[in-house]
């Protein structure tokens, strides 16, 4: 009984540590590096990026940090350093304010000339990441229906919210806690009328009122038909698009834009991502070679000339610029600074043979347990560890320390080591 | 034997259980009070926004409850114990000194658990009065890694409680601290859901790992 208890104890202080240490040593020695902002630059008509350099800083790029940490690089896609005015000068329609204070605007590009109006017209963000996807965060699946023509200047919240059962789209008033029979018949049957296959695999709409008007809800059905629901004058208006169900459309991130040429952007089943027009719902696909939905997240960038596609997982990013035809005009890819190795993150490798990590990821919102192996540099210390382990023993108390005991420390490196120290103590 | 250590146990904490149980219930007036004004100062449908769309917890104040019941349960039932040596007694009663050590445990896991339900049942009845079924749902879901954390700080306080070197009463309290916290990160409102079933693992080792200073405090050379 003693053994076991031991045992347990022993691999009790090996999960603690395989949890703690590694957090311990990120908090003290590793740098958080955010994600590489990227875009594509209408004045110089190549790629233009800013981030943080992990490591030392090259003299290049300490002599543009002007008004900022020198360890903040702006940079070419050619590799040249540049101060952050320039950086902005290179990107007016991103920077339109600032340009407007240097007196820059109105700016002429490619023979045409763009006012501060114009701009901010035609300036437009997409966003769709990763732990956006449905089952990849915990929300909650119970939605407003919001009126889209709500004869005011704003809009608002209604007294009732719904959500998709396995039969029907049921709204539940607020007031009373209950559900509102009348509505849901209302809209369960105006959608069965339209041909509608529940269960529904996927609802889609923007949830705010801060919008400038409401385009309603995408709901795609059992079938992988797309209906786009909305209430007008507090009764449905629902049409099936004409959207292929070949495409098993996944999510649709709608956005709802004063310019009225796409309701957002839409993924399909098979990891292509498309632009969602208000031309009879017309699916525009986006040339984003090796995108992962599942990975990655992926940033539509607007502006009166262009439009950038930029994508990217934890360690690469990629950019598609293309004109107002949605045709490519140039590529770049890029490994982020966040994905270099220090020499903290060298002699991380060393210490720590593997890491458990418990938490919320970048494609992920749930709070999930992973084993994140170490590399082939643990091995060393793992091999240190034995040593130290048996060498220690051997002084201590005279003799070898037992096989599983050096099998422990060999496989679990510092953590068992740790635990065996402990054992020792307790002994 | 087992009747009598429960007896022992049952005479022992009920006092402080209740008092402590009273707390838990206050809490949950509080809470009720709390999210009753919520409704009260603005339409149900801007509350529902708030709660079921943007997460923002209502009940907030139930995260750290049941954390210090846990380390309260587990000092009623062995600081008691530990001064004067008094468990050494029960140690030397003609049962394995793990049986004793487990049975102690059991009362004590259950008054805990038994709080834990309160907690859970009060917050599912409370959310229940202004929120539909997705309400319940989330905030149980939510709430649920808190109580967990209630029977890690149990676990882990006994752990360093039964301890008899102080050495290994500061790791234990580590082990105790590292494990807790496992429970308690700042996630979104449900965040814990799909790890729920794999984070009792480290509570069912620490189980049978209490009896590692048991049986140290028991068979220990004294003087």
């Amino acid at each position: 009984m003693n053994r076991n208890a031991r045992a347990i104890y022993s691999i009790l202080i090996i999960l603690v540590s395989a949890v703690y240490l590694p957090l311990l040593y990120d908090k003290l020695f590793m740098d958080e590096v955010e994600k590489t902002h990227l875009f594509y630059s209408p004045v110089s008509r190549d790629f233009i990026l800013k981030e943080k350099i992990v490591g030392k800083v090259p003299e290049a790029a300490k002599g543009f940090a002007f008004d900022h940490h020198s360890n903040l690089a702006y940079l070419k896609a050619d590799g040249t350093y540049v101060s952050r005015k320039t950086f902005e000068r290179h990107l007016p329609f991103i920077y339109y304010k600032n340009m407007e204070i240097l007196g820059v605007l109105p700016i002429t590009l490619n023979g045409q000339t763009f006012d501060k109006r114009t701009i901010k017209a035609q300036r437009r963000v997409l966003e769709l990441k990763a732990r956006e996807l449905t089952d990849r965060y915990p929300g909650v699946p119970f939605y407003p229906l919001l009126e889209s023509n709500p004869g005011q200047a704003r809009l608002v919240f209604p007294e009732n919210r719904f959500r998709m059962t396995d039969t029907q789209m049921e709204f539940i008033n607020a007031d009373a806690n209950i559900v509102d029979r009348v509505l849901t018949e209302m809209y369960t049957h105006a959608l069965e009328k339209k041909g509608f296959v529940f269960p529904a695999r996927s609802l889609n709409g923007k949830f705010t009122v801060l919008k400038p008007f409401d385009e309603g809800v995408f709901i795609v059905d059992h079938n992988f038909h797309v209906f786009h629901v909305k209430r007008v004058d507090d009764t449905p208006l629902i049409v099936k698009t004409p959207i292929l169900p070949d495409w098993k459309i996944r999510a649709i991130k709608v956005s709802e834009n004063k310019e009225k040429n796409y309701y957002g952007m839409a993924l399909s089943g098979d990891g292509h991502l498309f632009l969602l027009g208000y031309d009879n719902y017309g699916l525009i696909p986006m040339p984003l070679a090796g995108y992962d939905p599942d990975r990655m997240d992926a940033k539509l960038i607007f502006n009166p000339l262009y439009c950038t596609a930029v994508y990217s997982d934890d360690t690469i990013i990629r950019a598609v610029a293309m004109d107002k035809n949605f045709v490519p005009i140039k590529t770049f890819v890029h490994t982020m600074s966040r994905a270099g190795i220090t020499g903290a993150g060298k002699a991380r490798n060393v210490l720590f043979p593997f890491t458990l990590t418990l938490g919320t990821t970048l494609s992920s919102g749930y709070v999930t347990a992973r084993i994140v192996p170490g590399t082939i540099w643990s091995l060393v210390g793992m091999g240190l560890c034995v040593l130290l382990f048996t060498g220690g023993t051997k002084i201590y108390t005279g003799q070898w320390p037992r096989g599983i005991r050096i099998i422990t420390v060999a496989v679990t490196g510092v953590y068992g080591l740790i635990a065996m120290i402990i054992a020792a103590v307790s002994e | 034997m087992i009747q009598a250590i429960f007896r022992k146990e049952f005479f022992k904490i009920r006092l402080l259980t209740l008092f402590t149980l009273a707390a838990h219930i206050a809490v949950l007036l509080f809470i009720y009070v709390s999210t009753r004004r919520l409704f009260i100062l603005d339409h149900p449908e801007v509350v529902w926004y708030r709660v079921l769309h943007l997460g923002r917890i209502h009940y907030g104040l139930l995260k750290y409850i049941p954390l210090i019941s846990g380390i309260l349960i587990a000092c009623f039932q062995f600081l008691p114990e530990m001064l004067g040596e008094r468990f050494r007694l029960s140690l030397h009663l003609p049962v394995s000194p793990a049986f004793v050590a487990l049975s102690h445990l059991v009362v004590g896991i259950t008054v805990y658990c038994i709080m834990a339900l309160v907690d859970l049942c009060g917050l599912g009845l409370i959310t229940g009065l202004f929120f539909p079924w997705q309400g319940i749902e989330i905030s149980l879901l939510t709430a649920l890694p808190w109580t967990m954390a209630g029977a890690g700080a149990y676990l882990g306080m006994a752990l360093a409680l039964l301890e008899p070197d102080f050495r290994l009463k500061a790791v234990n309290l580590i082990i105790g601290a590292g494990v807790t916290g496992l429970y308690l990160q700042n996630v979104d409102p449900g965040a814990y859901g799909p790890s729920l079933v794999l984070l009792i693992v480290p509570l069912l080792l620490m189980m049978p790992a209490i009896l590692l200073p048991v049986l140290r405090f028991r068979y220990r050379r004294v003087g």
